[in-house]
Formats: structure tokens, C-alpha cells, sequence
């Protein structure tokens, strides 16, 4: 039963004749919806890209020159923390998959993979196909794993906290597609040394495939025709899946993580982002959007001056979880309180 | 689908599909990037439906997934004073300034179940959330929305 007060209140929120007019010409011209767009999408996307490495290394690298230039960005002078070992490369269908960077403080996780496919031409179809549609590849999970090899627990079962792979690059020269795959997490385990990623097997594929993901309900998700995620009572296919990974080599400033507690509000920060927790109900209304880095020189970093990148939120019971990434590294050592809807958390 | 009927189709459901985007994102801009995109697969996917409802669902669910791509890429906050000029009542106003002050999940829910009349099952197959899931955003929407909602008897 529709609200009086919720009809009134959105009934001026239509949208504009120009608009109309824009979508209708859109279809008509047949063109790709995605060269029409305005410019603020490439923009998003190259500050994605820009935000997405801090480090690289050249003999895994394989797209341009530019393109390494924009990808390490105001993170190129971060230290190396994870580097390739044995299980930095897979192949799978004939599709070697291969990390190219790795950036994590154990509850952002960021991974760049290259695609190179060793026995044909099929990655350049699929980004032809998935540039025009800005389509998304089915679920995958990033892990950050301990000496045991244990995983941290994951993120709650929350469509934005899924990782979600999109296209950052295609060389036309050596076929590479290059994807970046981002996820958030709850905790990561003590001693984490290690990051990787399940990928399914045929993911690249233009079939559906099915991904099982821990549901409550007995719930699946899977990627139809369309490339929509959407959900099931049972799995259409059970998947199988590789896993490449790249080592943390030492421990580094980038992982130390500093903490602090005040209500129902828990904040950690390392160099590359933010992570609150908030308790349902009790978190100050703006926790998650009103948010200030407050460095001991007195900057104040807020999402308006470009300081602060973006957040992804979700929550499971009654914990929130939003993280905040950095437009570019912060020392942590620097970050003298953090402001979450007008609460200030100071940092010892 | 004939170029006339996709602009009829705009006309009837462009409103629709830009208030849950705008519910999610937000940004007007990025409401109207997220509509052109959904109603584009409207036009491409050229396919039949068994009637009203199933349309709207339909682009409701598409309008929906598209918003958490556009979400994916660094989500901005959204600053209420972008929410469009209005010129009806203070008491609408305040209402869709809190709504869109709440967090994403929380709006969406609150747009889909008090604007468009969904069930709290439906709504879940449309965000692609366990029930249980929406019921809670729902309850954590209405504890936000209860002082201003207080004489709506349906809240």
C-alpha cells in the first residue's frame, strides 16, 4: 500500500524533458550507450584506476605505459608489500590469469588480474561485448589469509560488499584484458600474509554461470543472459574455480592498523583507507557520509576536496560496516581523529 | 518494440525508473545516467511481457542492478541539498530530505515499500536481499522516518 506522505514527497522528483529526449535519440542513434555518456563516467573511472594501485611490478605488467603511469597514480611510491609467488598465475580454458597488483590494509582488498588467453582471440570478443554494456562478470571472492591459511571471515551477504570485477584495460596488441577486482571484509586474520582470488572456471565466458555464495535461505546468486546478477532457489550449475595469489613479503606500515572504540562506533584507519563499524540503531544519523580525516597538521580530509575517495557500505544483524578509501596515501602515524556524523574519534 | 513505443515507454516509466535511481544514488545526474541505462535495456531486450506489473518489476530489478554498478565505481555521498527543487509543502520537503538522508540500502527499501507499494518480498527479489534483510532496513528506515511519519497511519 503506497504512502500518502512518501507520494507527495517524491512527487516532484521526475525525470527532466532533456533527459527524455537524450534517451529517446540514444536509442534511436543505436550507438554504444556508453560513448554517450558524459564525461563524469570516464572520469569515475580513471580515479577508480588511480586509486586502485599501490603497487605494480613491471615483469608482471603488461598494459601500456600510460596506463601503469595512471594505475599507480599518487600510490606509486608506496612500498612493495605482496609480490608473485608460485600461485600468481593460473590457467585455466586456456586463459592464463595472472595478479598484476595487489592493495590491501586486510578490510580494503584490491586486485588487478590480466587475462591472456593461450589459445585464441576470445578476450578481445568479450571486451567488445562487455565495453559497449558495461557488464559485469559473475561473483568472485577475494581471501586475505593468515600463516595458517586461514581466510578472514568474509563480508557479510550483501550485494555491494560481493567483489565485483569491471574492465580497466585491453591491449589490442597483446589481447590482455586487464580487470579490477575489489572487495570489502570483516577481519582480517592475525599474521595476514597473503591475498588471493577465486575465480571461477569459464567466468569469461558469455554463458551464464553460477556462482554459489554462503546465503542465508538457501539462496544463490548467478549472472543470466544479460549479465544481471540475480538469485535462485538452486544452483543452475555448480561451479568449480582457481585460485591465484599473490605473498605479503614483509610486514609494512600499509598493515598496521590503528583502532579506537567510542559508542557504538569503531573506526580503523591505515594508509589507504577507513573502516567503521557502527551498531544499528545507535550509530549518529551521517556516520557514514559526514565523515572527516583529520591529520595532526590540521588538514581535514572530507569527501569534498578530493581527500576522500568514496565508500561502500552494508551491515549484517546489527553491524554496519562502511569503507572509506583515501584519494591518495595518508601516514598513518598523521591521522589525528576521525569525525563520523559529528562524533570525533581521536586516535592516541 | 517500435521507436514510438520505446518513447511511450519512456514517457510512462521514465519517472518510475529515475526515482529508484535517484532513491539509490541520490545524484540527479547519476539518477538520469542509471535511467538512460535501464531503459536502453528496455529498448534492446525488445522483448514481450505479460503485462504492466511484470514491465515495471522488470525495470525496477534492471534499474536497481544498474545502480549498484554505478554504486561500485566510488559511490559519492549525497549531499541533500541536491535533491531537486520543490515547491510543494515543507512537511514533503523535510520528508525527502530525511529519506535521502538515510543510508543507501535503507532509502531504497523505504522508496520501494512506501512509494511503490511493494511487499517486503517482493522488494526482496527485486534488490536481490533476503527478506529478513529488507524487513530490517525497513525497520532501521521507519526508526528514522517515525517522528515525521507519526500521523501516516501506514508507517
Amino acid at each position: 500500500m503506497k504512502n500518502r506522505a512518501f507520494e507527495e514527497a517524491f512527487s516532484d522528483v521526475r525525470l527532466s524533458d532533456t533527459a527524455r529526449e537524450r534517451i529517446i535519440d540514444a536509442a534511436i542513434d543505436k550507438a554504444p550507450a556508453w560513448a554517450r555518456r558524459r564525461v563524469l563516467r570516464p572520469m569515475r573511472v580513471a580515479l577508480a584506476a588511480v586509486l586502485a594501485v599501490s603497487l605494480l611490478t613491471c615483469t608482471a605488467l603488461a598494459v601500456s605505459p600510460e596506463l601503469r603511469d595512471m594505475l599507480w597514480g599518487d600510490f606509486s611510491d608506496e612500498a612493495q608489500n605482496y609480490s608473485p609467488d608460485e600461485s600468481a598465475a593460473q590457467v585455466y580454458d586456456g586463459v592464463e590469469a595472472r595478479i598484476s597488483s595487489a592493495l590491501t590494509d586486510g578490510y580494503i582488498m584490491r586486485l588487478h588480474v590480466e587475462f591472456r588467453d593461450t589459445e585464441g582471440d576470445r578476450l578481445r570478443e568479450i571486451y567488445e561485448k562487455n565495453k559497449e554494456l558495461h557488464q559485469e562478470f559473475p561473483v568472485m571472492g577475494i581471501n586475505v589469509e593468515g600463516p595458517e591459511g586461514a581466510s578472514g571471515p568474509m563480508a557479510p551477504y550483501d550485494m555491494s560488499m560481493i567483489c565485483a570485477p569491471k574492465i580497466i584495460a585491453f591491449d589490442e596488441e597483446t589481447g590482455i584484458l586487464t580487470l579490477e577486482f575489489f572487495q570489502q571484509t570483516m577481519n582480517p586474520p592475525e599474521g595476514m600474509n597473503k591475498i588471493s582470488l577465486d575465480i571461477p572456471t569459464g567466468f569469461l565466458g558469455t554463458k551464464a554461470v553460477t556462482v554459489e555464495v554462503p546465503a542465508p535461505e538457501g539462496m544463490y546468486l548467478y549472472t543470466d543472459d544479460d549479465g544481471y546478477v540475480t538469485d535462485t532457489a538452486r544452483p543452475v550449475e555448480t561451479m568449480t574455480s582457481v585460485k591465484i595469489g599473490w605473498r605479503l613479503t614483509a610486514p609494512v606500515e600499509t598493515l598496521t592498523v590503528r583502532h579506537a572504540v567510542t559508542g557504538p562506533l569503531e573506526a580503523h584507519v591505515s594508509d589507504i583507507g577507513l573502516t567503521v563499524y557502527a551498531e544499528m540503531g545507535k550509530a549518529p544519523a551521517g556516520w557514514n557520509s559526514d565523515v572527516t580525516v583529520t591529520l595532526s597538521d590540521g588538514t581535514a580530509l572530507t569527501f569534498d576536496n578530493g581527500g576522500l575517495a568514496g565508500t561502500m557500505s552494508g551491515g549484517i544483524a546489527d553491524r554496519l560496516l562502511t569503507t572509506i578509501e583515501f584519494a591518495a596515501p595518508v601516514d598513518v602515524s598523521e591521522v589525528a581523529s576521525v569525525t563520523l556524523g559529528g562524533v570525533e574519534i581521536a586516535f592516541d | 518494440m517500435t521507436q514510438g513505443e520505446f518513447a511511450e515507454a519512456v514517457e510512462k516509466y521514465g519517472d518510475m525508473v529515475f526515482r529508484v535511481a535517484f532513491s539509490s544514488l541520490g545524484r540527479r545526474e547519476d539518477a538520469e545516467d542509471v535511467a538512460q541505462e535501464a531503459l536502453l535495456k528496455l529498448w534492446r531486450a525488445d522483448r514481450s511481457f505479460e503485462s504492466e506489473e511484470h514491465t515495471r518489476f522488470w525495470l525496477i530489478r534492471v534499474t536497481v542492478n544498474e545502480c549498484r554498478r554505478s554504486a561500485r565505481w566510488y559511490k559519492r555521498n549525497v549531499p541533500v541539498e541536491e535533491v531537486p527543487e520543490r515547491a510543494d509543502t515543507p512537511e514533503s520537503r523535510e520528508l525527502l530530505d530525511t529519506v535521502m538522508g538515510l543510508p543507501e540500502k535503507l532509502r531504497v527499501a523505504a522508496y520501494l515499500f512506501y512509494y511503490e507499494g511493494y511487499s517486503t518480498r517482493e522488494i526482496a527479489r527485486l534488490v536481490s536481499a533476503p527478506e529478513a534483510t529488507v524487513r530490517s532496513r525497513l525497520s532501521r528506515a521507519r526508526e528514522r522516518l517515525r517522528e515525521i511519519l507519526k500521523e501516516e497511519e501506514n508507517i
